[in-house]
Formats: C-alpha cells, structure tokens, sequence
C-alpha cells in the first residue's frame, strides 16, 4: 500500500507535467521510473510474504509460488492503476479455542484491519503508468 | 465523503477550516464566532441528512451486508470500461482474480480456497468472495507493504 501510495504521488505529478505541455517522449523516463519502482518493490515483497507464510517443505513449490506471488502483485497493480478497486473487512471471531490459535487470529484480524482502513476506494488522478509484466518470461531456445 | 460533499466538514479538513478561522479572526472573535457557528450548522444539517438516509434505508426494509464472527471478505469492483462491457472479458478477469486469491491461499494455508461468491453487485460489476482470515493477511495488500 505504501508503495502504491508513492506511485499515485508520481502519477499526480506526471499529469500536471502532461498540462503543462511536456512532449510525450520527455515523460517516458518517468513511465520507465514508476514501473521500475512498482516492479522492484513488488518483487521484495512477494520473497518476504513467502518467505513468512508459507510453512510448507517443498522448496521447489515454495520458488514457484514466489514467481505465482510477484506476478499476483503485478496483476493487482495493474489492476488498481486501471481504476479496479479491491476491498476487505474482517469481523472478529468469538472467544475460544486455545491460547496460540487466537492469538495467531487476533494478528490476523488486526492486519486485515489495518490494511482495510489503507484500502478505500481510491479516486485516481491522471493517466495509467503501469505496465508491469503478468507472465514469467520463457527463457530464449539458442539457435 | 468527499463524493456526497461532506470531506470539509470532518477530520483534518475541518481541523485546518476551524484553525484558519481562529487565525484570521484573532482582532475580532465574534467574526469567527460566527464563521464556526455557520460550520456547525453545516455539520448538524449533514448529519440530520444522514439520519434520515438511515431511517429511510431501516423502514424500505434496505439491510446490509454483515459479517459473521470469523468471517472474512474480500470486495473488487471491475470498471465495466476495463472489460469494454463484454462478458467473455469479464469471465477473464475473473479467471486471474481466481488465481491472484489462491495464489495467497496457497502460500498462507498450503491449498487453494474455494473462494465461495457471497454478493454479486451489477452496476459497477463488484464481486465480493468469502476469504480465509490467513489467506488475507499473507496478501500483498497489508499495510506495511
């Protein structure tokens, strides 16, 4: 979210430097800086969510699932820097079960929350940027 | 709020208009007296507006949508622009949200979820899918990402 908040600044500024008359060729740097951003940004993120959640041995799986991850994150920001909105509300559970499972939910459901409140709709400025890429990239067959 | 026009009158916009008013008006305290007095019924009147949209929503018999305990939701609104209008691109849509969602569902529970349709919005094409609380708090949206 704190990404993507940095990019909306950069997609505010690129549209009052399209007012002011700079040719199209000039802001292609921007473009390039603001996908850049987004496409690192994103690729960090995917390792640490991975390398947090996913509890799991196979580490074959676990590398495929950083790729599934960071293109996920690419897909979503695309997506957002294409005016979808996405949403998410959480109600806290009742008391019960023991005192590890509910404290593990009581994170879980603080997170949810503090990222709803992160998550409004958001009313876009100026042009689309992104064009961060959605498939993994089949390495070239040597002639 | 700002879509409905009451941004000014809540938060750090009200905030900023109540510390302006002082600002201006140090000399003279009854002008911004009155200034805040016209601000506070600016407020009462949007909140009466409210009222009545809650009352109105209550007796046309017009509910929400409430949560369980425990339940999670997630909500994403497609702009009908983004898929031109046109079904089969809307069904591809949905297809990649299917694989963005249990993309994090794999990686938080080691399987994919059902992702079971709770509410489906046709205005703007909104759909809203049931979620796995750790499903969602292994996705990229959390707030220290």
């Amino acid at each position: 979210v704190a990404l993507y908040k940095q990019l909306l600044e950069i997609r505010k500024l690129h549209q009052e430097i399209r007012k002011q008359g700079v040719p199209q060729k000039e802001m292609t740097g921007i473009e390039k800086y603001a996908n850049e951003l987004m496409e690192n940004g994103i690729a960090k993120a995917s390792e640490e969510i991975v390398n947090e959640y996913y509890e799991q041995q196979d580490k074959g799986r676990k590398n495929e699932l950083t790729i599934a991850v960071r293109l996920s994150m690419n897909k979503i920001a695309n997506r957002i820097d294409h005016g979808f909105n996405l949403e998410v509300r959480v109600e806290p559970p009742a008391e019960g079960g023991s005192e590890q499972q509910s404290e593990q939910v009581r994170k879980a459901v603080a997170a949810i929350e503090s990222a709803t409140a992160n998550m409004q709709f958001l009313k876009l400025e100026g042009q689309p940027l992104l064009k961060l890429p959605e498939r993994e990239e089949k390495p070239k067959k040597k002639e | 709020l700002v879509e409905i026009g009451g941004e000014p009158l809540f938060g750090k916009r009200l905030k900023e208009h109540v510390e302006t008013v002082l600002a201006n008006n140090q000399i003279t305290p009854a002008v911004a007296l009155q200034t805040l007095r016209e601000t506070l019924e600016e407020l009462e009147k949007f909140e009466a507006a409210l009222n009545s949209a809650v009352s109105a929503f209550r007796e046309l018999d017009i509910g929400d949508e409430s949560l369980k305990p425990g339940e999670c939701e997630i909500g994403v609104l497609v702009p009908r622009v983004a898929v031109r209008n046109q079904l089969l691109n809307f069904s591809e849509e949905l297809k990649e949200l299917g694989f963005i969602l249990n993309t994090f569902s794999e990686v938080a529970t080691g399987k994919p979820d059902t992702l079971e349709l709770r509410t489906l919005s046709s205005s703007d094409l909104l759909v809203y899918l049931r979620a796995s609380a750790l499903t969602r708090l292994a996705s990229p949206l959390r707030s220290n990402v």
